[in-house]
């Protein structure tokens, strides 16, 4: 099941990575640590999403958001 | 008449000797076709806003920019470096995420430089082991002879989070410092470090990529890390909540810019330009006369007449711009090293999505505030090429920069009314919208996404908000210094030659007829081909601001509006000429030209 995205994710709660839209994403994501498996929580969601990875906080926008899968 | 020939030649001798300066600055930045002989070359290289400007600051002790935001750097600053007697280039490149996806142009170039480096200060940051090591890796996987900074240490130990740079030493088979870059702890021991790799010919052990995958750099990051209280209690999390909240973060970011421009416009562009005015007026203006009473008329013309390098240069550049500029840019260094900057971003990013752009576009568009050249250089930090086209025609068109920000604040207050100030907000605002909408609509490919780090929220230094100010505000004297007299001399000979009549007469129509302004608004077009904050000083010397005003409030208005708009000056244009090229650097200026033209007649019309 690949329907949940990252900006399906509710303020305060935590998720795991499982898989992205496409190689692009896939690509782009990793750049900035956010790599299948990893554990992220989304503190804020003010238009993009911004998330949590352990102690690197980054914002997402709705676009891309939603082109990662969540589990 | 020999002291005239040996004053234009000293100046044009100045001109040239800027331009070459400036030329070899822009070459060096770029990084081609610079031969450095036999001197070593040493590379800082690493992710964004990991601190690599701070390290090339603390080791050359020379400044380059230093931010709290990712982009900083937009491209490669070079400096001579002398260690254990052996010279070197120490060269800061902009952050590079991987070295074999596609990257961004200025990622190949950084890729182009590392070939040709003989060590690599690799640059991470402690809390970010995990992301950074992936290019620490890369890096060894090509035998690069590599130095690791795990820097930040003292947000690390913040969070109860401790390196052991022994262990990872041992592992990766390279020397590993430990640094808190701007205060230039763990200096010493990194100087020892290069030393050591420069002097030796050591070479890193080569690893295979393929042998170290993900999972292993994450088991590795678990070996040489340790931390000393629970994940629950490591972020202060209060700020956030309030700058990051949909409700909170406007009213914030309003108030952040209310007391910008209560500082700037009422505080500087007000009191203390009035307090130089009247200081200079008096004391300096009348010195200079004395001294120069024996010259001969033309002389005199030269320096103290309507366009006087001695008097409209200098008491502009000094008494108006300096201190507008100087207060912008400390303002700005205090909100770039807290860390706003990317939150204000967060907070844009509805808005610009519908101007093509995502809300990273608001640190260039907000630089550009400050000075336009700084701005469109910063566009490098956007993804596309569409993406920096759009945003380079906003600042282009229509961003004043900080200097005539100050005077068109003095100018709109003097009008006492509010509705000016309404109209010319709306005014601007429309324009932008329009402009970023029209080019998205042109330029048809899909927006980028928006992914950036939002680094901790940091309580500024001082020392390097000093640093900041004082290096930006000496480099602004010095680009404009050159420009303005060129500036003064061309108004001068074309008045001493009755040319600017002939100017005034020939745009008469289009001055006094479509915008409703008296014909000497010529001379202020003239000046503003050249720079558009010279143009706006002498508005607001035309306006007879402090005296009666010759202007009505809505030729102000109109005033302050076209000469808002109106073309980039040259600094500007020559740096959108070699970001975007002579194509579209020639589309801006002449659109410029007109939107200035047309959206003044149309408030001309409307309000009639």
């Amino acid at each position: 099941m690949k329907t949940e995205t990252l900006y399906d994710l509710a303020v305060g709660n935590k998720a795991e990575i499982v898989d992205f839209f496409d190689e692009n994403v896939r690509e782009l994501s990793e750049k900035f640590g956010l790599f299948r498996g990893k554990i992220i929580k989304c503190v804020a969601k003010n238009g993009p999403i911004v998330i949590e990875n352990r102690f690197q906080k980054m914002a997402l926008g709705k676009s891309l958001a939603s082109k990662i899968y969540i589990h | 008449m020999n002291v005239m020939v040996g004053f234009f030649r000293s100046c044009i001798e100045w001109g040239c000797n800027f331009f070459r300066s400036q030329g070899r600055r822009q070459m060096l930045r770029f990084g081609d076709g610079v031969d450095s002989g036999r001197s070593k070359k040493i590379m800082l290289v690493g992710q964004p806003n990991v601190g690599k400007s701070s390290i090339f600051n603390a080791l050359s002790r020379k400044y380059v920019d230093v931010s709290n935001y990712s982009g900083t750097t937009v491209s490669i600053s070079r400096t001579k470096i002398s260690i254990g007697g052996i010279s070197g280039d120490l060269l800061d490149a902009p952050g590079i995420y991987d070295l074999h996806g596609r990257g961004s142009d200025d990622e190949m170039v950084t890729k182009k430089m590392l070939s040709e480096a003989d060590l690599v200060i690799n640059v991470v940051n402690a809390l970010m082991l995990e992301r950074d090591l992936r290019l620490t890796l890369q890096l060894l996987h090509m035998n690069i002879k590599t130095i690791l900074v795990v820097n930040q240490m003292d947000e690390a130990e913040k969070r109860g989070f401790s390196v052991d740079a022994q262990k990872l030493s041992q592992f990766l088979g390279i020397p590993v410092i430990k640094t808190v870059a701007p205060k230039s702890l763990g200096t010493p021991e990194l100087l020892t470090a290069l030393v050591e790799a420069v002097s030796n010919d050591f070479s890193a052990d080569s690893f295979s990529e393929t042998e170290l995958r993900r999972s292993d750099i994450d088991e590795l990051v678990s070996q040489v890390t340790t931390k000393s209280i629970p994940e629950s209690s490591e972020e202060k999390v209060f700020p956030d909540t309030v700058l990051l909240n949909p409700y909170f973060a406007w009213p914030i970011a309003l108030l952040i810019f209310f007391l910008m421009f209560k500082f700037l416009g009422i505080y500087v562009a007000g009191d203390l330009v009035d307090y130089l005015s009247s200081f200079f007026g008096f004391t300096y203006e009348a010195a200079v006369s004395a001294a120069l009473a024996d010259c001969s008329p033309f002389i005199k013309r030269v320096l103290l007449g309507d366009f006087g390098i001695l008097t409209m240069e200098l008491k502009t550049l000094f008494v108006v711009l300096l201190p507008l500029v100087t207060a912008y840019n400390a303002a700005m260094s205090l909100l770039e090293d807290s860390g706003y900057l990317p939150r204000l971003s967060v907070l844009t990013d509805n808005f610009f999505s519908h101007l093509g752009l995502n809300g990273k576009a608001a640190i260039p568009i907000l630089l550009g505030f400050g000075c336009s050249t700084m701005g469109i250089f910063s566009t490098r930090m956007l993804e596309t090429k569409k993406d920096r086209t759009i945003a380079t025609a906003i600042i282009g068109i229509a961003i004043p920069c900080a200097a005539q920000q100050g005077i068109i604040i003095a100018l709109l207050s003097f009008t006492n009314s509010y509705e000016i100030w309404l109209v010319y907000i709306f005014v601007m605002l429309a324009v932008i919208c329009v402009t970023g909408k029209v080019l998205d609509f042109f330029l048809s490919s899909k927006n980028s996404y928006l992914l950036m780090d939002i680094p901790p929220l940091r309580f500024p230094s001082l020392r390097n908000c000093v640093r900041k100010t004082v290096f930006r505000s000496v480099g602004f004297i010095r680009s404009m210094l050159f420009m303005f007299t060129i500036t003064c001399l061309i108004m001068t000979v074309l008045n001493e030659f009755r040319v600017l009549y002939y100017i005034q007469n020939s745009m008469a129509p289009l001055i006094e007829n479509m915008l409703n302004l008296p014909k000497d608004f010529a001379n202020i077009f003239v000046m503003g081909m050249i720079r558009k904050d010279v143009a706006a000083a002498s508005l607001l010397q035309m306006s007879g601001i402090g005296a009666q005003s010759a202007l009505t409030n809505i030729q102000i208005l109109t005033a302050t509006v076209v000469i808002s708009l109106f073309v980039p000056c040259i600094n500007a244009l020559v740096v959108i000429f070699k970001e975007r090229g002579w194509r579209e650097a020639v589309a801006l200026w002449f659109a410029s030209f007109f939107i200035s033209i047309f959206v003044g007649w149309l408030l001309t019309i409307s309000i009639a």
